[in-house]
């Protein structure tokens, strides 16, 4: 297996041209995947983490734009983010242990969000728009969303009928948002259960991953949280909609129920919900 | 992952090494099984437990996630190091304290606790070393060591044991 370095979008989807290329950024999924045999070996890893297009966190008026490469341990610590996207410093600093957080990247996390999907979660909680290069000028615009029920894209970048690369999130500003999740472990664990609330224009938003493949909007709970309402019957409405959409998962019993609910009341508090919050 | 005839050098442990294997070969593997240096663990694979924890230009990596292309150039560190003053205070504060039971998570916890700041309470030592599992749970004498490392006075009260 070779290793190569690019510097630009161009050399990275010109690199993807090769037989076998793959791109390779932090590696934490991707390096476990090669060594234990779960994925066949490309014949070449090409690491992008030389682009500096897909590098930095700025203010882009009403939004941020993250670079791809950005990585958690850069999310957890930088102030636009804590300013503007609280729910992401929050997944970034609550993902894996800090030798991971260096090396984790946002744009890694929405290509692989298995089987640690913090970060994507939260980036779907602030409704992201996640920004792929397909050509040196060209950039496609995808809802988070979208990004994953594609099933991550990589299967875009190894797959696709044209190579793309994912080069940035732009994410709307909320100053309200928070992100929450449980674990066996507190200070480095995958998380059983988490939920991201953030709140834009009065509007509740909750996004909830752990009973499902892919993290979720639960359209009904961010209305019952907004109303003050009961939770867990709009959980197990949201969750088996959520199930029957996905294929897999089942509706947990009503402790579990009982222990979401709890989680997102506890991240909505500290989002900074309000009665009157819609 | 078969050879591709490059040749990586970088800095070991103060001498130049060069790696005539695959480029893509982990870390890891080129410290234990080209180099013979086997203090590096080979533990979960899958950058978890932290046992293979080594210095790349002075900063703790996961040596299982990391391809040996990616420190060509650089200065890599491992607990055979006789020449770094902050993992030589460590490893003395852990046998002053007698901070490890099988010593198996004993090197990587070395070499990331030799890079926490001085003074650091038992919470900062806590997050810091919470990527490193001590599958014996001898985290309170860990946590001693660190803090005698760092200057921080380990008979403190009040901020004693507990796990990470």
């Amino acid at each position: 297996m070779r290793y190569s370095r690019v510097s630009s979008v161009g050399e990275a989807l010109t690199a993807m041209e090769r037989p076998g290329a793959i791109l390779y950024a932090g590696g934490t999924d991707l390096m476990v995947a090669l060594t234990r045999d779960r994925a066949p070996s490309p014949g070449e890893l090409v690491d992008i983490k030389g682009v500096q297009a897909a590098r930095g966190i700025r203010d882009d008026g009403a939004r941020l734009r993250v670079g791809a490469l950005v990585t958690a341990a850069e999310l957890a610590n930088d102030p636009l983010v804590s300013s503007f996207a609280s729910a992401l410093r929050d997944a970034a600093a609550a993902t894996a242990a800090p030798m991971l957080q260096a090396r984790a990247t946002v744009g890694g996390n929405i290509a692989t969000p298995h089987p640690a999907p913090d970060v994507a979660a939260s980036l779907l909680t602030l409704s992201a728009t996640v920004c792929v290069a397909t050509g040196p000028d060209a950039v496609e615009r995808l809802a988070v969303e979208d990004a994953l029920i594609r099933g991550g894209l990589g299967r875009l970048e190894s797959g696709g009928a044209s190579p793309a690369m994912i080069l940035a999130v732009e994410v709307p500003k909320a100053t309200r948002s928070a992100f929450g999740k449980l674990g066996t472990r507190g200070a480095f664990s995958r998380s059983t259960l988490a939920a991201g609330v953030s709140i834009l224009d009065d509007a509740c938003r909750v996004v909830l991953c752990g009973d499902t493949a892919r993290p979720f909007v639960a359209e009904s709970v961010g209305a019952a949280l907004s109303r003050g309402n009961h939770l867990c019957d709009s959980i197990a409405a949201d969750l088996q909609a959520a199930i029957t959409s996905d294929g897999s998962g089942t509706v947990p019993n009503r402790a579990r129920l009982r222990l979401i609910a709890g989680l997102v009341r506890a991240t909505a508090e500290r989002a900074g919900a309000r009665e009157g919050d819609r | 992952m078969n050879g591709d005839g490059v040749v990586i050098e970088f800095t070991l442990n103060g001498k130049q090494v060069r790696s005539p294997g695959s480029s893509a070969r982990r870390v890891l593997d080129v410290l234990r099984h080209e180099l013979g240096l086997t203090g590096t663990k080979d533990g979960c694979g899958v950058g978890e437990c932290g046992a293979c924890a080594i210095l790349v230009d002075g900063e703790p990596r996961l040596s299982c996630l990391l391809p040996v292309a990616e420190v060509a150039g650089l200065t890599v560190t491992t607990i055979e190091s006789t020449d770094d003053e902050a993992v030589e205070r460590v490893r003395s504060a852990f046998l002053q304290e007698g901070a490890f039971q099988c010593g198996f998570c004993t090197p990587g916890m070395i070499l990331v606790a030799s890079r926490i700041p001085a003074g650091a309470s038992d919470d900062e030592v806590r997050a810091a070393i919470s990527g490193n599992l001590c599958r014996c749970s001898g985290y309170a004498g860990i946590i001693r060591a660190v803090r005698r490392a760092g200057a921080g006075d380990p008979d403190a009260p009040g901020e004693h044991g507990g796990s990470a």
